[in-house]
């Protein structure tokens, strides 16, 4: 290590970084530019095969959807409400002595 | 005539691009303007370097966590808060990535300088294995300073930065920069000896 000749107090340390490379920064600037593109575009990639792989899921999600709909709104209709008090009507006419499932299923649970 | 005018042009307009702030550099960079980018990541280059270098202690692996570290600025460019100190952001991040491969230097700084054994002439400096182990000798030495310490006495004594730009991009304050300093420089003679005769700071 030798003083530099020109600025007093200064160190020479360059043969830490000896000899100059003068094509340094291009090198690792480009590498890692090209890096991060290529990074970028695997994450398209991705993103890309998600949407494709997931569209028949949400297709037969979709489909799914719409049967349990129809479904449902047929249950609804096929079990429309009767009132409590025509039932009741009709079984003290009967003399008839309900059990725990009929008056469960005449009250809707502890709906009503 | 037409010809000076555009060569005329054209020089403005490159002065223009060297003198173009970070924070609008980091502007076009987020839009996807690659020569913004290429611009900021060479403008910091030279300071990056030294920094993994002073860190990890050899060339190559200096130029791998440039890399790792330009890689990472550039897939959080939009977490960076203060444009306008993208060096100091982008020297942090270099710092941390060194930070990860440090145990080279760590192992090598327990290792005992004998410059006097190595350099026994000045004029011998054109011999390249003399420059190598020179090299060598040097990384040791520097390894027995601080992270800190390290960074400044290279951008100062090596890069020839000035002590408000190391404050700047160090995230110092310039006097702790000049005490670095001149504790570094104090260190590096009481390993180098005879080698390192300093002088008080001018800058």
């Amino acid at each position: 290590m030798t003083e530099s000749p020109h600025e007093p107090g200064r160190i020479d340390l360059r043969a830490i970084d000896h000899p100059a490379d003068d094509l340094q920064a291009e090198r690792v600037i480009s590498a890692a530019m090209a890096r991060f593109e290529a990074g970028r575009d695997s994450d398209d990639d991705v993103l890309a095969n998600i949407v494709i792989y997931t569209r028949p899921v949400l297709a037969v999600a979709a489909g799914l959807v719409l049967v349990a709909t129809g479904t449902l709104i047929g249950t609804q209709r096929q079990t429309e409400p009767v009132e409590p008090a025509s039932v009741l009507a009709s079984w003290a006419e009967a003399s008839h002595v309900p059990t725990n499932g009929e008056l469960l299923a005449v009250f809707q649970g502890y709906d009503r | 005539m037409c010809a000076l005018l555009t060569h005329s042009l054209a020089e403005l307009s490159s002065y223009g691009r060297m003198t173009e702030s970070d924070a609008s550099l980091v502007a076009r960079a987020r839009a996807g303007d690659a020569a913004a980018t290429e611009t900021l990541l060479r403008r910091y280059f030279r300071a990056s370097y030294i920094v993994a270098l002073a860190r990890v202690g050899n060339r190559l692996d200096a130029e791998d966590v440039c890399q790792d570290a330009f890689i990472r600025c550039l897939e959080r460019l939009d977490d960076c808060r203060e444009p306008d100190k993208f060096g100091a952001w982008l020297i942090r991040i270099v710092r941390n990535t060194a930070h990860n491969r440090g145990d080279y230097l760590r192992i090598r700084s327990a290792e005992p300088i004998s410059l006097h054994l190595q350099v026994q002439s000045p004029m011998r400096a054109d011999d390249e294995t003399l420059r190598n182990e020179l090299r060598e000798t040097l990384m040791r030495a520097l390894a027995n300073l601080s992270g800190v310490q390290r960074d400044v006495v290279l951008l100062h004594d090596l890069e020839g930065w000035r002590h408000a730009e190391i404050a700047a991009h160090l995230e110092l304050s310039e006097g702790m920069s000049r005490r670095h300093l001149s504790d570094a420089r104090k260190k590096l003679r009481d390993l180098l000896g005879d080698y390192a005769t300093l002088e008080p700071d001018h800058d």
